[in-house]
């Protein structure tokens, strides 16, 4: 029970980093570099959804769609107006480029919002009933967010296992040079990427808004970011399926680390919890560099 | 051209000259930043005699600050060829190292200063040995993660201790507010001179042909019997530690930690990721302009034109565009602009003196 309590009441919050994860690590493998501006496309597509419900009253079933295709769309500006033509820069000037759009992002969403209600990302949630199965109270919120969640990653599993798209993403993230030798239409796979993490990044966000807990304005999501390149350094970019577990990991090391400090021993740490999950993740890269699920790459010169 | 022209530029080819002008470590490499620190000082004399209001003084106090952290940046980035997005918590660490030798334990501005590097080093060495065996590029994810810790840790003290500092003692002696902030200033200004000449003597030595070596080319490097290792934590130690020692000499001359919860955030280190590519990343002058244009032209424009001070993130986005074309299309930054300038002048005036000769 002192366990099972935390576990539902972030799993909310782990939905958001395992669709944040999920992105980063798509980006990571087809364009070769870690996506910064993962967070603020994010916070964009959220507050198009936030904009809709209140200057139009759209609810959130309705805005999350529009939400979802500000995102896309400007996944796919960024792939194709700055990556495309980006194509000698290397991997650290890639990773620049998206730091310098973190800017960008940064600049405009607090120069539109400024003016505007500082808590006008509170939208309401999906819904706000609760159940109680025994002697737990369960919002149907947090399930409402996990379905959806689960239901995309699956969604997104699928299609990279089963589909041509998935096949060619595969072979981009493999070698991008042979792939495109071989025919694969690089192009339209990393403009896809970009396209399906703006999305995935415009849900993970607007689950995040509906987290009572969580401060909202202004939202740029670097905490999330932050906790999704660890899951995504700890699971190792290697796979796909490794990053998700880490994400999946991280929170519930997290959880285990407070209820540690609840015992009588350790409670000093009760502040510390994130500092020490966050010491943990670097012993293990220390030890296993590849990650957890992480596969050893040898490098020909 | 006709041929007797061509065949002159071919033999005394002006731009020939550009290669080997900047050489060495002697006097002349740091006599212009020494004289930069003169009219830095010059400056603050102003504002001592009266001339200069003191905005002016505090946004110049901001600009050599910022220029200090970017130093340091600017070999990480430049030399090593690596990005790092920790500098805001970097700073904390001299900011609140400072606090504690000061303030909680009544000791001198030099024990801040030595507990900040310290720290600083342990840290760097830290971070830098886990994230940098695996590859440069996840030496940025780490420190964000790290100067997100840093800053949560910070927070959580500055929450519950007093926050203005009693002690305004440097080296034992009690000083007013103004005589502080001016002594300090100073200081500063040696600083960011000292700093700035030791840096650039060390791209100019072995050390810093070993990091450019590894930048362009690590396989390379590597055969050569170049340490990525050893030289990567290097760079990203001495960026830390030039990031501490400003955050300390910021905090004596703050006094308060009124300012530090918008200082500690990412703004702050895109601002210095920002300033040293537009300066150029390997030129330290650039570095300067880079500061000077985000920090310096920002604060100014802010004050004097209301357009400015209404939308005052116009600088981000502004910044943010101009990392993402300079990357892009122009690596050199303003640096090779002017490096570009320079050499059609020479080859300008080669011409003439060919015309007028010949």
């Amino acid at each position: 029970m002192l366990i099972i309590e935390p576990i539902i009441t972030s799993l909310p919050n782990m939905c958001v980093t395992v669709l944040a994860t999920l992105a980063i690590t798509l980006i990571f493998k087809t364009s070769y570099t870690t996506n910064f501006a993962q967070g603020v496309i994010s916070a964009l597509g959220c507050y198009v959804v936030s904009d809709l419900f209140f200057m139009a009253g759209w609810k959130i079933y309705f805005g999350l769609p529009v939400g979802i295709l500000a995102g896309i769309a400007a996944g796919l500006f960024i792939d194709i107006v700055i990556f495309r033509r980006g194509k000698n820069v290397n991997a650290i000037g890639k990773q620049i480029i998206t730091m310098g759009l973190v800017s960008v992002f940064y600049g405009a969403l607090s120069l539109i919002y400024r003016e505007k209600a500082a808590n006008n990302i509170k939208f309401g949630y999906f819904s706000e009933r609760v159940l109680s199965i025994g002697e737990l109270r369960l919002s149907v919120n947090t399930l409402i967010c996990v379905a959806i969640t689960v239901v995309i990653v699956a969604a997104v599993f699928v299609c990279l296992y089963f589909t041509k798209w998935g096949l060619g993403v595969r072979a981009t993230a493999s070698n991008e040079v042979v792939a495109d030798m071989l025919g694969v239409n690089t192009h339209a796979i990393t403009a896809i990427s970009w396209a399906l993490a703006g999305a995935l990044g415009a849900v993970a966000a607007t689950i995040f808004a509906t987290i009572p807990s969580n401060i909202n304005y202004p939202l740029f999501l670097t905490s999330v970011q932050v906790n999704a390149f660890m899951a995504g350094i700890l699971g190792g970019f290697s796979t796909f399926f490794g990053p998700v577990l880490a994400a999946i990991i991280i929170p519930l090391a997290t959880i285990l680390v407070r209820v540690l400090s609840l015992v009588d021993g350790f409670n000093g740490l009760t502040s510390w919890v994130d500092a020490v999950v966050y010491v943990l993740i670097l012993l293990v890269i220390l030890a296993k560099p590849q990650g957890l699920f992480g596969k050893r790459t040898v490098k020909k010169v | 051209m006709n041929y007797l022209k061509r065949e002159y530029l071919k033999i005394n080819n002006p731009l020939s000259k550009l290669k080997s002008k900047k050489r060495g470590t002697g006097v002349g490499q740091n006599i212009g930043f020494v004289i930069f620190g003169g009219v830095l000082t010059l400056l603050l004399l102003g504002n001592v005699i009266g001339i200069f209001p003191r905005s002016i003084i505090t946004t110049l106090f901001s600009v050599i600050i910022f220029s200090i952290v970017a130093v340091g940046y600017c070999l990480l980035l430049g030399y090593a060829g690596l990005a790092s997005l920790g500098t805001a918590g970097f700073i904390g660490i001299g900011i609140y190292s400072a606090y504690f030798a000061m303030e909680r334990w009544g000791l001198t501005f030099s024990v801040g200063l030595i507990l900040a590097v310290a720290i600083a080093i342990a840290v760097g060495v830290g971070v830098g040995f886990v994230s940098l065996r695996i590859e440069g590029i996840y030496l940025a994810i780490i420190t964000l993660g790290v100067s997100e810790i840093l800053v949560y840790v910070f927070k959580g003290i500055s929450s519950t201790l007093s926050l203005t500092r009693e002690h305004r003692k440097l080296f034992f002696i009690d000083l007013t507010q103004t005589q502080m902030q001016r002594i300090i200033f100073f200081i500063g200004i040696v600083a960011l001179i000292g700093l700035t000449c030791l840096t650039k003597n060390l791209m100019n030595s072995p050390t810093g042909r070993a990091m450019t070596a590894m930048k362009n080319s690590t396989a390379a490097a590597q055969a050569f019997g170049v340490s990525l290792l050893k030289y990567r934590l290097l760079a990203f130690v001495i960026s830390v530690m030039y990031a501490a020692i400003s955050g300390v000499i910021y905090f004596v001359y703050i006094g308060s930690f009124m300012t530090t919860e918008n200082l500690l955030t990412l703004s702050t280190s895109l601002n210095i990721l920002g300033a040293v590519i537009i300066g150029g990343t390997k030129s330290l002058w650039g570095a300067f302009f880079g500061v000077f244009l985000i920090y310096g032209i920002n604060d100014l424009l802010k004050s004097y034109v209301p357009f400015f001070a209404k939308n005052g993130d116009i600088m981000t986005i502004v910044s943010g565009v101009l990392i993402v074309l300079i990357v892009m299309f122009y690596a050199g930054g303003l640096a090779q602009l002017v490096g570009q300038i320079r050499a059609k002048a020479r080859l300008k005036k080669a011409e003439r003196r060919l015309a007028n000769g010949g």
